[in-house]
């Protein structure tokens, strides 16, 4: 009987407050839909800029491998763990990344009429991944738990269909995520450098031996009329290795450089992400004229080096 | 964690790029040790990032400074190569300096 009468009271209460949810299921205001979509975005790149880089690391521990078979220092156990940890580092941010582009997602959807249903699944497996990270200073434990704190109000703000609310929540997460990439971006650039130097050596090892026709080089000049060069020798093969090695000492440069590039455009876009929630969360509106996000070099890098 | 972090990449990346001439260029045992100095600076960086530490000392900037001098020789190394005990002594000098900062590093 007592449960019966508690079922009915529920119903009830739940009947009573209907009509007030509806109500506060609003149109998602132009400032929330354009930080929805820097959101979106941005977490989205965040996820392929991480699985690039842990592609890095991983072709850098195979090119230690053939750096011994080719006749190269040995490549020691203890130095893989170290490398295989930074890997596994570097997939649990883009984990987090993903999840985090699924939860950008509700902010996105906050407009429709039903609460997305996986908001909470979502932003609990988010919050874990927070907190299994190792991160580096100044991003602190205080600073994780703040983040998974503001993930649980996030998500009571998604049921209620509270926009503001929900921004207010994400602020804190947005910003702290923002600086976890800035106090990270040296690691993260430094691993291309290592890449870049590691794979010249070894392309111009291979040059060196013997191993790669120089000819190559002369398909642009054949490939027109259907032609085929036959295997450089002599003075021709000498004079094309040379070029060879400049290219690829320039192309080194290259994947270092755009490294760069990316990790300064993945920040500049996270920042704008963050001041951008910031101004949804404390209803200050945005400017008119919202400049255009530099997410491209990031996603263009990251194909070019998943691709590799 | 700029100049630590950087300081062991330059000692790393100079050896990495200039591996393959140092080990031709090396006699008798000379190739053991050069590829245990080697082995030395890439474990060094690789364990420094794994362990990701940060950097605001005075004394690890100091350090950081000595360092940065002697990777600025080391990045020529291979113009030595004539006197292949000098370049292994240099290696050493910078081995040192990178395990003192990455020490120092961690204890921040």
């Amino acid at each position: 009987m007592t449960i019966l009468r508690s079922r009915f009271l529920r119903l009830a209460g739940l009947l009573m407050v209907l009509p007030l949810l509806l109500s506060t299921a609003c149109k998602t205001s132009t400032d929330a839909r354009v930080a929805a979509t820097q959101l979106t975005a941005t977490a989205k790149t965040l996820a392929d800029y991480y699985t690039a880089l842990s592609c890095i690391v991983d072709k850098t521990d195979q090119l230690y491998a053939l750096q011994e078979t080719l006749g190269g220092t040995t490549y020691d156990d203890d130095t893989r763990k170290h490398v295989l940890g930074v890997k596994a580092e570097l997939e649990k941010r883009a984990a987090l990344a993903r999840t985090f582009s699924s939860i950008a997602g509700s902010f996105a959807r906050l407009s429709g009429s039903t609460a997305s249903t996986d908001v909470p699944a979502s932003a609990a497996k988010l919050e874990a991944q927070v907190e299994a990270l190792k991160v580096t200073a100044p991003l602190s434990k205080q600073q994780q738990g703040l983040m998974a704190s503001a993930l649980q109000l996030f998500v009571t703000a998604v049921q209620e269909h509270k926009e503001r609310q929900a921004a207010a929540a994400m602020d804190g997460f947005t910003g702290a995520l923002a600086q976890l990439v800035a106090s990270e971006a040296e690691l993260y650039d430094s691993l291309g450098s290592q890449y870049a130097v590691l794979s010249r050596s070894m392309a111009m090892v291979l040059v060196r031996q013997g191993m790669v026709d120089p000819g190559a080089q002369l398909k642009p000049a054949l490939e027109p009329y259907g032609l085929t060069a036959l295997p450089a020798k002599g003075a021709l093969r000498e004079r094309l290795a040379a070029a060879l090695e400049e290219q690829i000492a320039a192309e080194s440069r290259a994947i270092a450089s755009n490294q760069k590039n990316a990790t300064t455009a993945l920040k500049a876009s996270l920042e704008e992400m963050a001041k951008r929630v910031h101004r949804v969360a404390t209803d200050n509106p945005l400017a008119p004229d919202q400049t255009p996000l530099t997410l491209e070099t990031v996603e263009a890098w990251a194909t070019r080096i998943v691709a590799l | 964690m700029t100049d630590v972090l950087q300081t062991l990449l330059a000692t790393f990346n100079a050896l990495q790029l200039q591996e393959v001439e140092l080990l031709a260029a090396c006699k008798g045992n000379q190739r053991a040790q050069f590829e245990e100095k080697y082995k030395q600076a890439r474990k060094a960086y690789w364990a420094y990032l794994d362990g990701a530490f940060k950097n605001d000392d005075d004394e690890v900037a100091a350090l950081a400074t000595q360092l940065n001098v002697v990777n600025a020789w080391l990045a020529n190394a291979t113009k030595e190569m004539g006197d292949m005990s000098k370049v292994l002594d240099q290696i050493d000098k910078a081995l040192s300096l990178g395990e003192q900062l990455a020490a120092k590093a961690a204890l921040l």
